[in-house]
């Protein structure tokens, strides 16, 4: 039974029986030195040889060489329904998969607390993680044109330029920029699907899981109702046919749905607090 | 003496008695509070400022609660079932509630011997 600092997949602790750390041997102050040493070398590197302006996602973007796998849906349009969700249930590797799939519909991201008494919302979804230290909003994100987070976290993206939804896997991508140009939006997340190959992560606990995913030419939530490693259920998505597929946050996050009976389902838990940064994925209706 | 969880944010507090964590799940930067009533809480920790907070504010029930792996702590009052061959682990609240969940069959066998050993 492990009884100290981290812990992994195959070990248990009892809560509280951490060791004080009062017999362990400190380290020796050489090491702190080298420590210190090394940090203030990389400091120095930063400060005289990284851009110092605040863009470095828009920057990076100009210079983009490297081929990038996009996946571009244009409407999941049927006159002959309301805009609305569509739900099929399936299994896969014994995993059970809920394909949401919103209709006549226009996607979105949203910044702050969503109104669930809005009738117009199709579809609802907790988007991009937040850091845990400051909250913030983890990786590059634009809403509406303007840029509220840079950075490069997670390789996967989706960005929504003129009501055109993408999905894509790639370090810079020069959507970003043009979101910021075009009053677009964008953010990071988990690549789970490329070009129809699975995206290997690094594993993580077992979850209930979200993906977007482009999926017969039409963009679908699919969410797994078992808990799942992260690799196995990008393994399910592609085994489903998704071309590209996002990781959402998923376990009891945030989101809902309304069917063609204009029915509201919720997705995990609903979220009372008002925090400044939670964000969502929409589709609201056009 | 009933003790209580306290998690404070600069706008909100959850207070909550230990016997009423069922289980906390992790993913990623939040954690998952899953109550004897079914109810369920998001916060924005990690599992691990969980665990702290649990030893802190818990020194008497916060040895009911057993960290399992890198995703899970349970609180072992609602342990009911750990099947090593199907991987399960059911937590049971009342008589109409379980929680189905999984870990690694190394942890289970971890568990089931901790379980059993003082139990004797």
């Amino acid at each position: 039974m492990n009884t100290t600092g981290d812990i992994n997949e195959n070990e248990i602790r009892v809560v509280g029986t951490e060791s004080n750390g009062g017999d362990k041997k400190p380290f020796p102050k050489w090491i702190w030195a080298v420590v210190c040493a090394i940090a203030l070398l990389v400091a120095f590197h930063l400060l005289y040889h990284e851009p110092r302006n605040a863009e470095p996602a828009a920057t990076a973007a100009k210079t983009e060489t490297e081929t990038e796998t996009r996946s571009i849906w244009f409407n999941n349009v049927d006159a002959s329904m309301p805009a609305a969700t569509v739900v099929r249930d399936t299994v896969i590797d014994s995993l059970h998969l809920r394909i949401l799939t919103p209709y006549n519909a226009t996607p979105e991201l949203h910044v702050g607390k969503l109104d669930t008494n809005d009738r117009d919302i199709v579809l609802a979804t907790m988007a991009a993680d937040l850091r845990r230290d400051n909250g913030k909003i983890v990786g590059a994100f634009v809403l509406a044109g303007e840029p509220l987070s840079w950075g490069l976290s997670k390789k996967g993206y989706c960005a929504i330029i003129d009501g055109q939804l993408t999905l894509g896997t790639a370090e810079n991508s020069p959507l970003f920029e043009q979101a910021t140009e075009r009053g677009g939006y964008f953010f990071r997340q988990y690549a789970a699907v490329d070009g129809g190959k699975m995206v290997p992560n690094n594993p993580e606990n077992a979850s209930t899981r979200r993906a977007l995913c482009l999926l017969d030419g039409k963009v679908s939530l699919v969410v797994c109702l078992d808990r799942v490693l992260m690799n196995d259920f990008s393994t399910s998505l592609v085994k489903l046919g998704a071309d590209n597929a996002i990781l959402l946050v998923g376990g009891m996050a945030d989101g809902w749905y309304r069917d063609t009976d204009s029915h509201a389902t919720q997705l995990g838990s609903k979220w009372t607090k008002n925090h400044k940064y939670i964000n969502y994925m929409v589709f609201r209706k056009q | 003496m009933q003790e209580f969880l306290v998690i404070s944010t600069s706008v909100d507090l959850v207070r909550v008695a230990s016997d009423d964590i069922v289980f906390v799940s992790s993913d990623g930067n939040y954690s998952s509070f899953v109550f004897a009533s079914s109810e369920s809480r998001i916060v924005t920790l990690q599992l691990g400022q969980v665990e702290r907070l649990l030893a802190k504010q818990l020194p008497q029930s916060g040895s009911n609660f057993i960290r399992i792996g890198k995703s899970l702590i349970i609180n072992r009052l609602y342990i009911h079932y750990i099947n090593l061959h199907k991987q399960l682990l059911v937590l049971t609240a009342g008589q109409m509630v379980s929680h189905t969940l999984s870990a690694s069959k190394e942890a289970l066998r971890q568990l089931k011997e901790l379980i059993e050993k003082e139990t004797k």
